[in-house]
């Protein structure tokens, strides 16, 4: 090809084009959505940056120079250069590096099995696990953590030894019971559905003659796998493997509860400590070292999907699919389903509702039992006077705005996460679509309790034409949006990835204007990727507590607050109660969701 | 009238210039076919037309009407331009049926229902599709997902078919039918239609005028015949033909009051008058017109040659039977006439009618041409 | 606790307000009108607390615990017309929360209720976020050391525990016998940088650093040698209870799970909150005591703090549910909630809840919020150094 001719040509060319694209609608949404982003996401994550240089009220603590909201670099001095900095920093940097890769190498490899097996083979009941397959992400993580335990715990930590000692009369070692090990699987059993969806999403619209085609041209099943299906669902990998890397890393329940009793820390954990400590510039600093690792990971695997690169596969040209004929395998495969999900779902889950229906806590026989903890009426002397939990109108009222709250922000975050992801690949390669990709994850970095500070301090103000959002239940929604915008963002953007741009473009010849292909076009063809969004930030929010409980008002609180009033007062069957209720919920808000996207997006 | 015509347009990926000062001007009824090797920019071309690409320099009017315009700072977007395009992948919604995607134009105008329903069935019927209405894309063949992106296009009375590649996805046969398929459109509907190929035995067959293209520049814009017969540079005579035209290095001398092409094995008279401006050239001859000249035959008056050359591979083939013969270290490829037998390792005299060669200058490789020559 | 006379002081009350505002009117002159203006009688008595209040409609409370619920509905049954809005989160988040509502004038808030007085004293009461109200009729009842700066509401403690399936009486008697070779890794406690509130303990071990060394010679008959770079004998005491594998766990349930879990050959012993002990109520299978043989002391003290936040929007609601939590002038249902096994009332008058022991046989360290500000930092560095 010819270059052009001297700069100042180039130079001229550039500028008439920006000028061109500026009346474009992608130009226009592009710019809409960062100016959204702006407010939501960039500010916060600036007040993060800034409060790190300026000293805090609590900071008076740490220094006698303190001058609360004047400038320093000691918090910085602090975490990198004190002999502090091994404690605070390094190993909890290392720790969590080894969780997060450790969490998304099983993740992938628990995810994609499933994802494939679910899809594109003939394993019996695909379905029914299908469907399964993502409950493990409803259910709270340290609920696994907890059953972890109760099968591996051995005497280091006190307490009744754990089911695998009581049977096979050895103790686990401490490395199988605690630290790096039950915490990458607990959290890969945890998060895998991420990667189960983001794949079976992408594995769903691969043109499986593609395959067949190399297959008939002699090549052998794995170099198929590797050369014609894996690059198809790269993004879909990477999407996962990020989400479940940046989310591992910033896991902080899991990871501490497994970890402190052989003091295997990680970075989140001196996170929450110093936030809980109120030493919040230590905390940011932390949080922008977790927001760079991240980056880090995102930056590298774009290198590899590369931005020219796609991998379009809804592309116009119709295909077929036809499930792999797996034999006798089939059984194997549903074995496997069927463990992963019911070790990771299925006993969690019964788990809970038997807590939920025993007289006193922890005693496991049928004598033990009593429904007072759901059916009760209000004045039963077992339940201390509080009414079971389907008669207590304030948990149906808490319930509701659960589901209120988790529907409405997984609505808003996405439509805004397949505009995202339409802006974004429509735009690649331009800096503002770079901008918007970036931006819109960084909400996944900061831990919620961060999250929700920050927003509470943001929005208590009035700014500019945004009025003071404190106290409304806008502002829950908007916080829950934001934070878990990134699952909606990412899916949007992979689902993008494989719709061909020539679909909308024909729909641009024929006339139609921007609203309506979008409706017709795009809309349709990305519902798949926005129900994944949606699903994922519902079944998120639904079990939100530290991010919203500086904003709830006792109108909107949910379901997730009310659970810390029974821990607190030692009702563990009615915070198991609400659990079950929680994770009966999402259940059905996700199969509710599909169900009506499915009626759609039938093709 | 001009139905589309672009001026100098240019268009630059990054460091890569896609299209590079393009003008083109096609009249209304006109089948004009962009031929080219891939990347050379036929499809940028073609989606500058439809507004699917914003040029960065020039200026594009589409019946009369200016739609792209750097200088006034104009881009009128694809869905105001009334065009119709076919993409090389068909671009045909997954999510809708083959009704009503080819709906969806008529849609877009908002057409009463039973006119779309009418004006729909017409066109299905016309591609004869009729029975497929209520099946997705994937639950077609190639041919008749090619069938449907043309009835698309159709139904929805465009000004201009673009037409991307439409046949690079089928096979053999299937591409010879749609090929005579997308002519009867043409016939029947007289739709100008701008049609992008890199195959240029469809451009030959399909199009009125064929605009060669090659690096983003148009290398020659002319009817088929004038194009085949008279290549405008080395890259087009290469690019054209069925078989690969006939080359061979030499320098124009005058030779007993004539302008000759001097080889040291054969001496071609040509129609020229000027030699000395030329000096180094190529000449050039398609298969069909170099004469086969074996043992008794006497050689055609007004011809050069003879030129040697040895028989080093034979294709029979039916109808016609060619050979690959050695001349001077380059392969030609020679047609047999009927009756005519070579053998492998025979040595054949080949001769060259005048009226026949083409002559190119060594350096830009431009044809040597009377019109630039006869002073 | 007289809570049965609650409901009948508010008949008599009631009644004898309709008797006044029936009685005819009084004639006058104007003599006794400037008297009466001046001692604020006949019609010039000023308003109740009640009246004040009700014209005011509500009352909002953040509060660290979630009984709040409980005596906000007590409240709204004893003084109908005003109404509770009740927030319970953590104490850090009632910091956060108060803070940023400050800062940015949105005043939303009427009562704080919370632990950590430390943190509460230093950025919200010294800035003057929040203001100390005592309600007058039961100052006297209060010691004073719970009236400044802010009225403390009751207090709690942390204790040493030990399983009483296996021990009849506690194992550990001296609170350096943890950092003993025969308690390896069998000690636990809650994690001081997540449940914060064991800073305060690890603080008032070293500010009673000087008991901390004497009963260390009294456990292991010689003077304490601090290591090298160490402070003073409280320091040391973490330092080496660190080293000896103590167990990090994540909450007091944790630890007292742990320890009071039945059939265990060697459990561990534990620093827990006194008010586990209720859990035996649930859980009877759960076998722990207190291990009230320690020396120097058995646990160190908690204080739970109310404030009224500064320019309240229901200021007269918010004294007068600061009264009502505080039990008000005749003990009443306001106090209820916390009437449990766990806490103790800090108004004298109050007797300790059925089968707790009374304070003043237990032998415990008081927090100092000022000395656990100050070392907060040095305390947390401290930790985190040698754990
Ligand atoms: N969207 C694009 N971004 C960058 N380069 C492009 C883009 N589209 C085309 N090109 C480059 O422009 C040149 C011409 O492409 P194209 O018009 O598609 O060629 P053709 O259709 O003739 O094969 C090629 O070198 C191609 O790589
Ligand atoms: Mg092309």
């Amino acid at each position: 090809m010819r270059n052009s001719h001297g700069p100042g040509r180039r130079f001229g060319a550039l500028w008439r084009g920006a000028s061109c694209k500026v009346r474009t609608p992608q130009f226009v949404l592009a710019a809409a959505l960062l100016a959204v982003l702006a407010v939501f996401v960039i500010i916060p994550v600036v007040r993060i940056a800034v409060d790190t240089v300026v000293w805090q009220t609590g900071d008076v603590r740490l220094s006698r120079d303190a001058v609360p909201g004047s400038l320093t670099l000691f918090h910085w001095q602090r975490v990198f250069r004190s002999p502090l900095t091994s404690h605070l920093l390094t190993t909890p940097l290392v720790n969590s590096i080894l969780v997060g890769v450790g969490t998304a190498a099983l993740s992938l490899a628990l995810g994609g099995l499933l994802a494939w097996f679910v899809v594109r083979t003939d394993m019996p009941l695909r379905r029914v696990a299908g469907t399964l397959a993502v409950v493990p992400y409803m259910i709270p993580s340290y609920t696994l953590a907890l059953a972890w335990l109760t099968l591996f715990k051995n005497q280091r930590i006190g307490g009744t030894a754990g089911l695998f000692q009581y049977l096979t009369g050895v103790a686990p070692p401490d490395w199988v019971a605690y630290g790096l090990f039950p915490t990458v699987v607990v959290l890969a059993l945890h998060y895998y559905p991420f990667v189960y969806l983001l794949i079976s999403n992408a594995l769903a619209s691969v043109d499986t003659s593609l395959e067949e085609s190399a297959e008939v041209l002699g090549a052998p099943r794995s170099l198929v796998l590797r050369r014609i299906t894996l690059p198809v669902v790269l993004p879909a990998v990477l999407s996962g493997v990020i989400l479940t890397f940046s989310r591992a890393i910033g896991a902080f329940g899991t990871p501490y509860f497994l970890g402190s009793p052989v003091r295997f820390f990680t970075l989140p954990t001196m996170i929450y400590s110093n936030i809980g400590m109120r030493f919040p510039s230590t905390a940011n600093i932390l949080v922008l070292v977790l927001i760079a690792l991240s980056t880090i990971l995102i930056l590298a695997s774009q290198k590899v999907v590369g931005v020219r690169r796609s991998f379009v596969t809804i592309s116009g040209k119709g295909f077929r699919r036809k499930p792999i004929q797996l034999g006798r395998w089939k059984y194997l495969a549903l074995a496997i389903t069927a463990s992963v999900v019911l070790f990771a779902a299925l006993l969690p889950f019964i788990m809970f509702f038997w807590q939920s229906v025993m007289e006193y806590a922890g005693t496991y026989s049928f004598s033990n039992f009593t429904s007072a903890f759901w059916l009760a009426p209000a004045g039963t002397r077992l339940t201390e006077g509080e009414p079971g939990l389907l008669r207590n109108p304030e948990i149906l009222r808490a319930a509701w705005n659960s589901v209120r709250l988790s529907a409405a922000a997984a609505f808003v975050a996405a439509v805004l996460g397949s505009l995202i992801g339409y802006a974004v690949v429509k735009g690649r390669g331009t800096l503002i679509s770079k901008a918007i990709d970036q931006v819109s994850f960084l909400p996944y970095l900061i831990p919620s309790i961060a999250f929700g500070a920050i927003y509470l301090n943001v929005f208590i103000r009035q700014w500019g034409p945004i009025p003071s959002l404190y106290g409304t239940f806008l502002l829950l929604v908007l916080t829950c949006a934001f934070r878990n915008l990134p699952f909606a963002a990412r899916s949007g953007v992979a689902t993008m990835m494989q719709v061909s741009g020539e679909l909308e473009e024909a729909a641009q010849t024929f006339g139609a204007g921007w609203f309506y292909r979008f409706r017709r076009v795009v809309f349709p063809l990305t519902l798949r990727g926005m129900i994944v969004g949606f699903s994922l930030v519902f079944m998120t929010t639904m079990r939100e507590l530290s991010l919203i409980i500086l904003l709830v008002t006792p109108q909107t609180r949910t379901l997730t607050t009310m659970t810390m009033r029974y821990q607190e007062q030692g009702f563990v069957q009615f915070a198991n109660a609400i659990t079950v209720v929680l994770v009966v919920m999402s259940v059905i808000g996700v199969w509710a969701i599909r169900k009506l996207g499915g009626q759609s997006g039938g093709y | 009238m001009k139905l589309v015509d672009l001026r100098c347009v240019t268009k630059a990926f990054g460091q890569v210039v896609a299209v590079d000062r393009v003008s083109l001007s096609i009249q209304g009824g006109e089948f004009v076919a962009l031929l080219g090797p891939s990347g050379c920019g036929k499809t940028t071309t073609l989606r500058m037309i439809a507004g699917l690409e914003v040029p960065d320099q020039g200026e594009i009017r589409l019946a009369g009407k200016g739609v792209f315009s750097a200088k006034e700072r104009v881009v009128v977007p694809p869905q105001k331009r009334n065009v119709g395009m076919v993409f090389q992948s068909y671009a045909l919604w997954p999510h809708m049926t083959v009704f009503q995607n080819v709906a969806f134009g008529l849609q877009v105008q908002r057409k009463p229902r039973d006119a779309i329903r009418r004006e729909v069935r017409t066109a299905l019927a016309y591609m004869q599709l009729e029975d497929l209405e209520r099946r997705y894309p994937h639950e077609l063949s190639g041919g008749q997902q090619q069938r449907v992106a043309l009835a698309r296009m159709i139904v929805a009375r465009p000004a201009v078919f673009l037409m991307d590649e439409p046949l690079s996805n089928l096979d053999a046969k299937l591409r010879t039918e749609m090929r005579a398929e997308i002519k009867r459109l043409h016939r029947d509907l007289n739709a100008t239609t701008v049609y992008v190929t890199h195959d240029q035995l469809e451009a030959l067959t399909l199009a009125s005028r064929i605009v060669v293209m090659k690096d983003g520049t148009i290398q020659q814009d002319a009817a088929p015949s004038t194009l085949y017969e008279r290549p405008a540079n080395l890259f087009v005579a290469e690019f054209v033909g069925s078989y690969p035209i006939n080359l061979i290095e030499g320098q124009l001398v005058e030779e007993g009051g004539r302008t000759c092409f001097a080889h040291p094995e054969v001496v071609v008279p040509t129609k020229l008058s000027l030699p000395a401006a030329c000096g180094e050239v190529v000449l050039a001859i398609r298969p069909e017109d170099v004469v086969l000249v074996q043992d008794a035959v006497p050689p055609p008056a007004e011809e050069g040659g003879p030129l040697p050359a040895t028989v080093k591979a034979v294709f029979p083939a039916g109808r016609e039977t060619t050979a690959h013969v050695d001349v001077g270290g380059r392969t030609w490829t020679i047609i047999c006439p009927k009756g005519t037998a070579v053998e492998v390792g025979e040595r054949v005299d080949l001769f060259l009618p005048s009226a026949r060669i083409l002559l190119y200058r060594r350096d830009t490789g431009e044809l040597v041409d009377e019109g630039s020559s006869d002073t | 606790m007289k809570l049965k006379s609650v409901g009948l002081a508010a008949v008599v009350l009631l009644l004898f307000g309709l008797a006044v505002t029936l009685a005819g009117e009084q004639k006058i002159d104007a003599e006794t009108e400037a008297w009466l203006r001046q001692f604020k009688l006949g019609p010039y008595q000023e308003p109740t607390l009640y009246e004040l209040a009700l014209a005011e409609g509500e009352v909002t409370i953040y509060s660290y615990s979630s009984r709040v619920h409980k005596f906000a509905a007590t409240f709204e049954a004893r003084y109908p017309g005003i109404k509770v809005n009740a927030f319970d989160m953590d104490s850090g988040e009632i910091l956060t929360k108060v803070l940023a509502e400050q800062r940015a004038g949105r005043f939303s808030a009427d009562v704080i209720y919370l632990k950590d007085p430390a943190a509460v004293v230093a950025e919200l009461y010294e800035p003057g976020y929040v203001f100390n109200y005592i309600p007058p009729d039961i100052k006297h009842l209060i010691p004073p050391q719970y009236q400044e700066p802010l009225l403390v509401h009751h207090i709690s403690l942390d204790v040493f525990i030990y399983n009483t399936e296996v021990y009849d009486t506690t194992p550990i008697t001296n609170i350096w016998d943890v950092t003993r070779p025969e308690w390896r890794g069998k000690f636990l406690m809650p994690d001081p940088l997540v449940t914060t509130e064991y800073i305060e303990v690890l603080a008032t071990i070293v500010q009673n650093a000087d008991a901390m060394a004497a009963a260390y010679e009294e456990a292991f008959g010689s003077p304490l040698v601090l290591s090298p770079g160490v402070e003073n004998a409280g320091y040391e005491w973490i330092k080496r209870m660190l080293g000896n594998g103590a167990v990090i766990v994540r909450s007091t349930d944790d630890v007292s799970n742990a320890v009071g879990a039945p059939g265990q050959a060697a459990p561990p012993v534990g620093l827990t909150a006194f008010s586990r002990l209720r859990d035996k109520e649930k859980n009877p299978q759960l076998a722990f005591d207190v291990a009230y043989g320690m020396g120097p002391v058995l646990g160190v003290e908690h204080q739970v703090v109310v404030a009224v936040v500064n320019r309240a929007p229901h200021p007269h609601a918010a004294k007068l549910l600061i009264q009502w939590m505080m039990g008000d002038d005749h003990g009443g249902w306001g106090y209820e909630p916390y009437f449990v096994f766990g806490n103790w009332p800090t108004r004298i008058d109050v007797s300790p809840p059925p089968r707790a022991p009374s304070l003043s046989d237990l032998a415990y360290w008081n927090t100092d919020a000022d000395f656990v500000w100050d070392n907060y930092a040095k305390i947390v560095d401290f930790w985190t150094l040698n754990r």
